[in-house]
């Protein structure tokens, strides 16, 4: 009856590893009683766990639980961020410094913005923007980073205001509007460095949540 | 609740906030339940050290995710169990061939049932251990020296009990017929 053994092994196997509720377990036991077949199935399987249990780990070559954890314990060591509590507040300069460097450039961006949009519109004239600005009376902030961009980066790769100049009378304007997109570029550099200043810090925050505050390491 | 099992759930929580000093506690009791899992799977011992420190690292970094599905004790022996077991899978795979197959005599068909009863030599039975595919491998492990019940293996090797049943039955029948061959291969 092999199909019927077949069917008997699962039964058997669970019985074996003490899996079987105690009814089914009572009737593998009365089956087990009147078949040889399944009687040699279940002492193979008693005779195997045996056998298995003659493959031993060779502890006494081995660490010791203590000296393993003190080894995973240096590794973790190694990994914690290396900053400690009394330094968090340093980390607040890179984020708190770029945040004032935005603050300041904006608001002057968006005056130079304003500025531009009333020429435009014929309200002003640049050019006479152009030489209060020289003569320090505004926006300084705005004029001297732009200025700095646009003869450092701009004016040696032949992008200076004299490209969109239609004549060298309005050089200067048009200078001012050249500070001026160099300047917005500025900002938005600004602001992608405060952004990834904060997110550095945030997942720094979440590093050392992770990695806990003062604990022993043993 | 025995008071094991409450100081080990207190453990767990603290090492999930993070403290090392639990988790280490932790460590020092599941140690050889782990290093024991790994040497199984990889026969060697440094390997299985190298396997259960990286095991450890694993689950500190994986504990704050840690939500175990039913008791709390018995869940995280599972899931420190699963990780061992994908972390030596992984490890024997990149370091392959672990075991020097070569040294270990081919099996013929299959033999009568009275050789398998004069079978003794450990490293045969360790062999035919190793013959076995991984993961009936490891099914046969974890129920066989870690004492896994059926719904704790399936947890640990995220499979369902009918495939641990299945996985089980196939690999011992696999060493009964390796290990009935290997010491009688005149019949």
């Amino acid at each position: 009856m092999p199909d019927d053994h077949q069917r008997w092994s699962q039964w058997l196997t669970a019985f074996h590893d003490g899996e079987l509720a105690a009814p089914h377990r009572k009737r593998v036991q009365e089956h087990v009683s009147v078949c040889p077949h399944c009687q040699r199935a279940l002492a193979e399987l008693h005779r195997l766990r045996e056998m298995l249990q003659t493959v031993t780990v060779p502890w006494a070559t081995m660490q010791s639980p203590g000296e393993a954890w003190q080894q995973v314990a240096n590794r973790l060591e190694r990994r914690r961020p290396a900053s400690t509590a009394s330094a968090h507040w340093f980390q607040w300069f890179p984020p708190t410094g770029l945040l004032i460097l935005n603050v300041v450039t904006q608001i002057a961006g968006t005056v130079s913005l304003v500025i531009m949009v009333l020429s435009a519109l014929g309200l002003i004239d640049l050019r006479d923007v152009w030489e209060q600005l020289n003569r320090g009376y505004a926006f300084q902030a705005n004029q001297v980073l732009g200025w700095l961009l646009l003869r450092t980066v701009a004016e040696p790769l032949g992008w200076g205001a004299s490209l969109i100049s239609p004549s060298p009378e309005w050089q200067p304007a048009a200078d001012y509007v050249l500070s001026t997109v160099f300047f917005g570029f500025l900002g938005l550099v600004i602001s992608i460095g405060y952004v990834l200043s904060l997110w550095l810090l945030w997942r720094n925050s979440q590093r050392q949540a992770h990695y806990g505050g003062k604990h022993g390491s043993h | 609740m025995t008071d094991r099992t409450t100081t080990e759930a207190e453990q767990i929580r603290r090492s999930q906030q993070g403290d090392e000093q639990a988790f280490g506690e932790l460590m020092r009791h599941y140690y050889r339940l782990v290093v024991s899992i790994a040497y199984r799977l990889c026969n060697d011992p440094q390997l299985a050290e190298d396997i259960a420190q990286d095991t450890f690292l694993k689950a500190w970094q994986a504990l704050p995710r840690f939500r175990p599905r039913g008791e709390e004790v018995t869940g995280f022996r599972a899931w420190l169990c699963r990780i061992a077991v994908n972390t030596a899978i992984d490890e024997m795979r990149r370091q392959r061939p672990v075991t020097d197959l070569d040294q270990v005599p081919l099996t013929g068909g299959t033999r009568p049932a009275e050789a398998f009863e004069r079978v003794e030599d450990a490293e045969a039975v360790r062999a035919a251990i190793a013959r076995l595919p991984e993961r009936s491998r490891a099914a046969l492990i974890l129920r066989e020296y870690e004492g896994l019940s059926y719904q704790e293996i399936a947890e640990a090797l995220d499979i369902p009990i009918g495939t641990v049943m299945s996985r089980l039955n196939y690999a011992r029948k696999r060493l009964r017929e390796e290990l009935e061959s290997q010491f009688n291969p005149s019949k």
